[in-house]
């Protein structure tokens, strides 16, 4: 190896150093200053030296499983301050770890547990809310993972967490796994994108939250997405079913009503492809741009 | 003639073979006159070379037949093949494996942690429209959107947003004009629930919101849908 080849070789390889300090000194910065505060709210907790330790470790395991530093903060911190013991919040940070290490969606299970630590709801709630939604992420991935294999399109990364999620709020509100299986079928039927899928199962449990039976909900969707509805549309069905509750409707009246004029417009749609098909074929072949209607009827 | 006459046949011209086996390639010789010429033939070149002279070649043999090749310029395409996927011997010192361990390890590090730590939206100076109560506003900059939340309680004292965008934390005030209480948040494309936090005790869905969703602990959060 010459002088030249040498000097430039460990330059290089100081360069790429230097660059790979240089952009991660800044998401270290970052971690670290979670744990300084993980550190300092665990030191101005009642918490016993040993629980504190426990905590420590326990949100040291998090962290290192994946959980975001800024969450575990969160959960500790917050968690001390509404006055959880160790023991709960060991509890939160494992069932957060237990999600991170199934390879489920960890952020809405983090989401439940940060909003029940804000608004003030006991430990015990929060942990049972926390476990029984991650039962409810677990049956709900291979359902989302069966559409995209099935070639359900998503065009950011995170589609298919939001859709897991989406599925899991569903079944949280008994929406049955066929229905939400065929909701899908019906959207990839339409070639719709997994967007449009999460959009209809996200409706699907308004209505279910509104006090629509879960299988008036899932069925009312479904014919929408059959009809070809947008993800618009389904946002415009949600609009429709709070402003007529806010006027006094029941969700039940409501659904009869827009599965009534399901209906109608399919009866509608009906009708005019049969009127087509008649005009077709009455006149087939009557004209080179196939609008040759009324050859039927000429006289 | 078959392999082993073949073998029996080497064996005989490096004076290897035993008297069985040259008794089986007689035999097979006065069968197949074929095997008996090509024999003969092996046996004369064998000969031939025993008697030639051995000449030693000039050390500069192989350089000077080199030179005498003309060389062939190879294309762009073949260069960067043979850079791609020549094989090739890669000389390491210890100073150079450990550079490349750390790099490999600092890498990995970096991707892991990374991955959890979302870059901070870049947020564009835009301007807010005028207020509607009740009505989320989107405006629309270059990666995230403000969206104005309105709130009506002139009772209220003091009324925060919390929700998915900021963790549930309880600190984003809103501010107060005439009675309606009002905050922009800077978000990304998503779906966010969120609620009020009134006087810092009750916690309200807001009334304007396009819908809801149960909270999981038995209450409501109200639901905003950012979109592109």
């Amino acid at each position: 190896m010459t002088r030249t080849t040498a000097v430039l070789r460990f330059g290089g390889i100081a360069l790429l150093l230097v660059f790979f300090a240089a952009g991660t000194s800044g998401a270290f910065g970052a971690e670290s200053g979670h744990q300084d505060a993980i550190q300092r709210a665990l030191a101005s907790s009642t918490l016993s030296p040993a629980d504190q330790a426990v905590v420590r470790s326990k949100a040291a395991a998090a962290i290192n499983a994946g959980v975001p530093a800024e969450d575990v903060e969160i959960i500790v911190s917050r968690g001390l301050s509404r006055g959880a013991d160790a023991g709960a919040v060991n509890r939160f940070l494992d069932i957060s770890v237990s999600a991170k290490r199934s390879g489920l969606p960890v952020d809405p299970v983090l989401d439940r547990i940060e909003q029940g630590l804000s608004k003030g709801v006991p430990a015990e709630r929060i942990a049972a809310a926390s476990e029984r939604f991650t039962e409810k992420l677990m049956a709900a991935q291979p359902l989302v993972d069966a559409l995209i294999r099935g070639g359900m399109t998503s065009r950011r990364s995170t589609e298919r967490e939001e859709a897991i999620a989406s599925t899991a709020r569903a079944l949280e509100k008994s929406i049955p796994p066929e229905a939400i299986k065929d909701m899908g079928v019906a959207v990839h039927g339409k070639q719709g994108p997994l967007t449009l899928f999460t959009n209809a199962v996200d409706t699907a449990t308004y209505f279910a939250g509104s006090g629509m039976s879960s299988k008036t909900a899932s069925r009312l969707v479904q014919s929408a997405v059959d009809k070809g509805s947008s993800e618009r549309d389904l946002n415009a069905m949600i609009r429709r079913m709070a402003e007529e509750m806010k006027q006094g409707a029941k969700a039940q009246d409501v659904a009869k009503k827009m599965e009534h004029e399901n209906m109608k417009d399919e009866r509608s749609m009906e009708r005019q492809d049969m009127h087509q098909e008649m005009r077709t074929d009455h006149g087939g072949g009557s004209g080179p741009s196939g609008m040759g209607g009324m050859g039927g009827h000429r006289r | 003639m078959n392999n082993k006459e073949r073998d029996i046949m080497h064996k005989i011209l490096d004076r290897d073979a035993g008297d069985d086996e040259k008794k089986i390639i007689t035999r097979d010789m006065e069968s197949d006159p074929g095997l008996k010429e090509e024999f003969i033939g092996l046996e004369k070149a064998v000969r031939m070379l025993e008697e030639s002279e051995r000449l030693e070649a000039p050390p500069a043999f192989t350089t000077e037949v080199m030179k005498r090749l003309t060389r062939r310029s190879p294309s762009v395409l073949d260069r960067v093949k043979g850079f791609l996927l020549g094989s090739r011997v890669l000389r390491w010192n210890m100073a150079t494996a450990l550079a490349a361990a750390v790099i490999v390890l600092v890498t990995g590090v970096v991707v892991s942690r990374m991955h959890h730590e979302p870059a901070e939206p870049t947020m564009t100076a835009i301007s807010v429209p005028e207020s509607v109560p009740g009505k989320p506003e989107p405006v629309i900059g270059e990666s995230t959107i403000t969206v104005r939340l309105t709130f009506h309680a002139p009772e209220a004292h003091s009324v925060a947003v919390a929700g998915k965008f900021n963790k549930w934390r309880t600190d984003d005030e809103m501010k107060r004009i005439d009675g309606k209480w009002s905050i922009d948040l800077k978000l990304k494309p998503g779906v966010y629930t969120y609620s009020f936090l009134v006087d810092g005790k009750s916690w309200v869905p807001d009334p304007g919101a396009e819908s809801y969703e149960d909270d999981g602990f038995g209450s409501q959060n109200a639901v905003l849908r950012v979109n592109t």
